[in-house]
């Protein structure tokens, strides 16, 4: 596993397009689950993620450690998130009309494949707490992301995952709207 | 991926799998999200050394909380081995201007990139310069000609 990511940091290093596309790919659900996490709008989500690739082509030759990448990417997006989240408290945001509704016709499409089910957990989520919606988010990355992830994403220790996202996903079972989705086969109520 | 199937009698991580497929379908990742990432290994520099971020007021200020910047004014430095480069970003809608101090204070030619355009101004001898009318977005620095460095310096990506 990591001496594929070695592998492909090195090549992308020199330029292999092919090998910096699997990266892009590789972690880009990591990056949108982050900028969601922290309720971005999809032109402030679409800056955040553009801008922590460009660090990191800039700091391709001086990738130690590929194992950590996945970190220092979640880390420089939640700082980019963090410092538009304080800018836009000082700023009215005046041209993310038209984009949003680009996006919002993607989710429609998509939202036609999603059944009433779905739809009830997704809201559900919606009205858990700002910090279990931001863990469950992060954890709902594709692919599943690892606690060290998870933490440079959120600015939360490692030890503090586990019994939150079991805190959470227990609200969440409790939530009524879900009563009769029969959720929790394997666990008493 | 796999780590579903493994884990797949505990009823958490089956709930969690669960909230990954709706999530997939009611807030999906926009698919120019992905090529834009792909687009910015054009962006690599091969002759160029790296003045990395140093300091951000508008992140730094976020984490200690204490002080408050002016408001619209932010303050970044980028460091090399061979350059300093501060810079003030003034914030008018949505452009910028911005107001640099090249240390050591020498006169050199300052390049803007943005992903959409370029543009140069000249440093002063006293290693002062101005840009006005830069557009929001990702922007970073090509300084060239100076001396204390023989390779061209290149700042970090920041959004302005």
């Amino acid at each position: 596993m990591s001496a594929e990511l070695t592998h492909l940091v090195r090549a992308a290093g020199a330029g292999d397009q092919d090998a910096w596309n699997a990266i892009v790919e590789r972690f880009s659900g990591l990056l949108w689950a982050t900028v969601r996490a922290h309720r971005l709008g999809p032109s402030d989500s679409a800056e955040v993620v553009q801008t922590t690739w460009l660090r990191l082509v800039e700091q391709l030759d001086r990738v130690r450690d590929p194992d950590r990448l996945g970190g220092w990417l979640a880390t420089t997006a939640r700082n980019e998130c963090l410092r538009l989240i304080r800018q836009s408290r000082r700023e009215v945001v005046t041209d993310d009309l038209e984009r949003f509704e680009d996006e919002t016709d993607t989710a429609l499409d998509r939202g036609v494949l999603a059944t009433e089910r779905d739809r009830l957990l997704w809201s559900a989520f919606a009205t858990l707490g700002e910090r279990c919606q931001a863990l469950l988010r992060i954890l709902m990355a594709d692919a599943a992301p690892s606690y060290q992830e998870v933490s440079a994403a959120l600015g939360m220790p490692v030890g503090a995952i586990g019994p939150t996202r079991q805190r959470c996903l227990e609200r969440l079972r409790r939530d009524p709207q879900l009563a009769d989705l029969n959720l929790d086969a394997g666990e008493a109520r | 991926m796999t780590d579903d199937t493994l884990h797949s009698g505990d009823p958490d991580e089956l709930l969690l799998t669960e909230l990954r497929r709706v999530a997939a379908l009611l807030d999906p990742m926009p698919g120019r999200l992905v090529r834009a990432g792909r687009e910015s290994l054009t962006w690599r520099s091969v002759d160029a050394e790296l003045a990395a971020l140093l300091s951000d007021s508008a992140v730094d200020d976020e984490r200690a909380a204490l002080v408050r910047s002016t408001a619209g004014l932010r303050a970044v430095a980028f460091e090399s081995s061979a350059l300093t480069i501060e810079l003030d970003v003034l914030v008018d809608g949505p452009r910028r201007t911005l107001v640099g101090q090249l240390v050591p204070a020498a006169a050199a030619a300052v390049e803007v990139q943005t992903t959409e355009l370029r543009t140069t101004v000249a440093a002063d001898a006293q290693g002062v310069f101005r840009v006005e009318n830069v557009p929001a977005g990702q922007m970073r620095l090509r300084v060239t000609g100076h001396p204390a460095s023989d390779s061209p310096t290149e700042t970090s990506w920041i959004t302005i």
